[in-house]
């Protein structure tokens, strides 16, 4: 096994998907394992003890996110939600659950890998030695301080709390709801998630060369925020 | 049952048992009501002759005084049968006769007992006092008799009445019972929505003339419990609990008729009025049931194509992306990227009209959050599919307040207007994007250099599977525009398109602002 492999399960009902999954996972260098349910899901997790679960949302028999909250019961191995458009409140739902990031069908190669090695990497805990690195963020919490691509740049300590939330997560989505309770450890509102936004469009401003056009810290539509890290 | 008091002055005509007929069409001849009057002296009078012969039989052996006692019960039986006039008569008579055949002197008038006097006045004073308590009572036993039929009339009408489940069905069941049981036919007006009265039921062969629809407006906008016409009909105000909702004729069918009890009548109109309430209730629930079913259906289907067309499709997707990816080998990637790019057409399509049938089920649900205009536009920047990588020009008024919208369906609108745009204008020019306040609104605007929307249309455009009037439709026109239409105006907002000053056009829409002023100021309240 190489080190960029590992084990990685498929839980979706859709054949299709799981061929072009095992196809692409496979000369990716993971080893993959396909459920077709949620029930066979949950109890192939506590068999092969996957490195990483691949959960579709529109199982037949099981919410997907009683899937993840069935996981996260005896495992903590990060887990991808695939999903189609028009389910973000369902996405939320899950990733609030305890799933670690999601991705839209249709998804491309590329992208399908980067979030899995975010993910990977990130349960490594690869990053947390040297201050955090993120895309071309770096975070230095000694300090409090943050660069943008090897550039101090001033932030308020509400701007900084975010940017630190959004770089932990090594390029995987942050949820508002997990935001407003980790920068402001408040009540998840309509105010909260004004405050979010504004805090967001700031942060934005100092850091983006455009800001209307973000490269860096980027809108996850109805779901939240993430960081590009530009694998 | 038997009714033995029948001494009435009124119209004598019992009433059959259990038949409204009589009572309605109570119809008496002049000539035979006097017949039957004269009739009925003539028995009395028989009877006294009857009973003087029998007293010149036995005069011989009985005092008189026991002749006058049948003088009394001929009296007193004429009174209970044929009423007071006959009995009076009777009376008399016997005075009279009692006087000339049996008190001294005998063939004479004259009377020399006072005593004897007393008998005749006695009896006379016995057949008025007899006849008017007889009249009394048959008087009550008739209202209880007909009281007893109405109530049955009534009970059975309800009956079918309830059995009928249709307007219509109503209507049917109204008119046969009330011929059946009043010997009318009925027409029947109802009122629409425009408050205009249409013929809703009519017996084959009869039609309402011009006075008589005249008549029955009259009655229904002066809301008049009952009116008559010029003819015979009775117009009835047909009235629920709310409101007046049409008017019943009854037409006699005999002939024409006098007495009518008010009360019935009403109690027959409101019997009916309410039972096509009751109907139109029963319909609209019907309705309501199918058109449940209909948009349950529909959600099936939604279920059905997101899932049925859409999963594939997203394979189909994901399999061409790594092979479009690879740049390998020249033609390949770039036959994938074609068939991606229609891929990626197609699950637009579907999209549009997944909310399209969303939009028409009333499924759609708009989940309303304060949010970033900047954040919408770098949204739908990102998500537009723009593979010739036109130039898109983003003007945004600082410091602009936040929206509240449903992001994804906004960013949804954008997109499919930023779509039309790079479709329908030439590609070496830019497509600008501009948002500004404009009141208590946020407008966005998506402007092109196309050939523009002629006035004609610019309203046209926004409906579904619109047709551009004399112009060709250009192929693979989507619903974007309807989308977007059913979108911004399920936010309160409006979407327009206006010509744009100098050749193309400019598709506008408005968002509302989110109040954020207006939460803080209510979760402050009390606050020193």
């Amino acid at each position: 096994m190489t080190i960029a492999g590992g084990t990685i399960l498929v839980v979706d009902d859709e054949i299709g998907i799981r061929r072009i999954l095992r196809v692409c996972l496979t000369s990716a260098g993971f080893v993959v394992h396909e459920s077709a349910s949620g029930h066979e899901a949950v109890r192939a997790v506590s068999e092969i003890q996957p490195d990483l679960i691949l959960l579709d949302l529109n199982l037949p028999d099981m919410d997907g996110s009683k899937v993840v909250t069935r996981v996260r019961e005896s495992n903590q191995c990060p887990i991808l939600i695939l999903s189609i458009r028009d389910q973000e409140a369902d996405k939320v739902t899950a990733l609030d659950a305890g799933a670690d990031d999601y991705l839209t069908k249709p998804f491309g190669n590329r992208e399908l890998l980067a979030r899995i090695r975010a993910l990977l990497r990130r349960r490594r805990g690869e990053a947390s030695a040297a201050g955090l690195k993120c895309g071309p963020f770096t975070i230095d919490p000694a300090h409090h301080a943050a660069q943008v691509a090897g550039k101090p740049v001033r932030l308020t300590r509400t701007e900084y709390t975010l940017l630190k939330s959004l770089v932990q997560r090594q390029g995987n989505v942050a949820t508002h709801r997990q935001l407003v309770r980790e920068v402001w450890n408040g009540m998840y509102d309509e105010h909260a998630l004004h405050v979010l936004h504004v805090t967001i469009s700031n942060l934005r401003r100092k850091t983006e060369l455009d800001p209307l056009r973000p490269q860096f810290i980027l809108t996850e539509p109805g779901v939240g925020y993430r960081i590009e890290t530009g694998e | 049952m038997v009714n033995p008091m029948s001494g009435s002055p009124r119209p004598p005509d019992r009433l059959s048992d259990a038949s409204f007929q009589n009572l309605i069409t109570r119809t008496l001849a002049a000539g035979q009501h006097d017949r039957r009057v004269g009739i009925r002296y003539l028995k009395a009078a028989a009877i006294i002759v009857m009973i003087t012969g029998v007293g010149i039989a036995v005069d011989p052996w009985v005092p008189p005084t026991n002749l006058a006692m049948l003088y009394l019960l001929a009296t007193v039986f004429a009174s209970l049968k044929w009423g007071m006039g006959p009995a009076l008569m009777s009376s008399l008579i016997s005075a009279l006769a009692f006087d000339y055949l049996f008190i001294p002197p005998y063939r004479s008038f004259a009377v020399t007992d006072v005593w004897y006097l007393i008998t005749a006045i006695t009896l006379m004073c016995v057949a008025v006092l007899i006849s008017f308590l007889a009249n009394e009572v048959h008087q009550q036993a008739m209202a209880a008799t007909r009281r007893a039929t109405h109530t049955a009339a009534l009970y059975s009408l309800t009956q079918s009445l309830s059995a009928a489940r249709r307007p219509e069905e109503v209507l049917k069941a109204a008119a046969d019972h009330i011929k059946a049981n009043f010997g009318c036919d009925i027409v029947i007006l109802l009122s629409t929505e425009t408050g205009e009265l249409i013929t809703a039921l009519e017996p084959s062969g009869m039609n309402l003339d011009g006075a008589a629809r005249a008549t029955a407006e009259q009655v229904f906008r002066l809301a008049a419990h009952e009116g008559r016409g010029p003819g015979e009909g009775i117009f009835l105000l047909l009235k629920t609990a709310a409101r007046a909702i049409g008017v019943m004729v009854l037409m006699p069918v005999h002939s024409q008729y006098e007495d009518r009890d008010p009360a019935i009548l009403q109690a027959l109109a409101a019997q009916v009025a309410s039972s096509i309430r009751r109907a139109r209730f029963e319909d609209r629930a019907r309705e309501v049931e199918v058109l449940r079913k209909a948009e349950e259906l529909q959600r099936t289907l939604l279920n059905a194509v997101s899932h049925s067309l859409r999963a594939p499709l997203a394979a189909i997707l994901s399999a061409l992306n790594p092979i479009a990816e690879t740049s390998a080998g020249p033609a390949i990637p770039e036959l994938a990227r074609i068939a991606q790019g229609e891929a990626f057409r197609l699950d637009a399509l579907i999209g549009n009209l997944l909310g399209m049938s969303r939009l028409e089920a009333g499924a759609l649900k708009v989940k309303r959050e304060p949010h970033d205009v900047q954040d919408v536009i770098g949204s739908a920047l990102r998500e537009l599919q723009n593979p010739q990588g036109r130039q898109i020009l983003v003007e945004v008024q600082p410091e602009l307040p936040p929206v509240s919208i449903d992001f994804l369906l906004i960013v949804n609108v954008l997109v499919n207007l930023l779509d039309n745009a790079i479709k329908y204008s030439p590609a070496d020019l830019p497509v600008n994007i501009d948002a500004s306040l404009a009141g208590n609104e946020i407008e966005l605007r998506v402007s092109d250099r196309g050939s523009g929307v002629p006035i004609s249309e610019q309203e046209v455009i926004f409906g579904k599977f619109a047709r551009g009037s004399g112009t060709s439709q250009t192929p693979g026109i989507g619903l974007g525009l309807p989308i977007s239409k059913g979108f911004v105006e399920a936010h309160e907002g409006r979407i327009w398109v206006e010509e744009r000053p100098g050749g193309g056009s400019i598709f506008c829409f408005t968002l509302p602002l989110f109040n954020a002023s207006h939460e803080v100021s209510t979760a402050t309240v009390g606050a020193p």
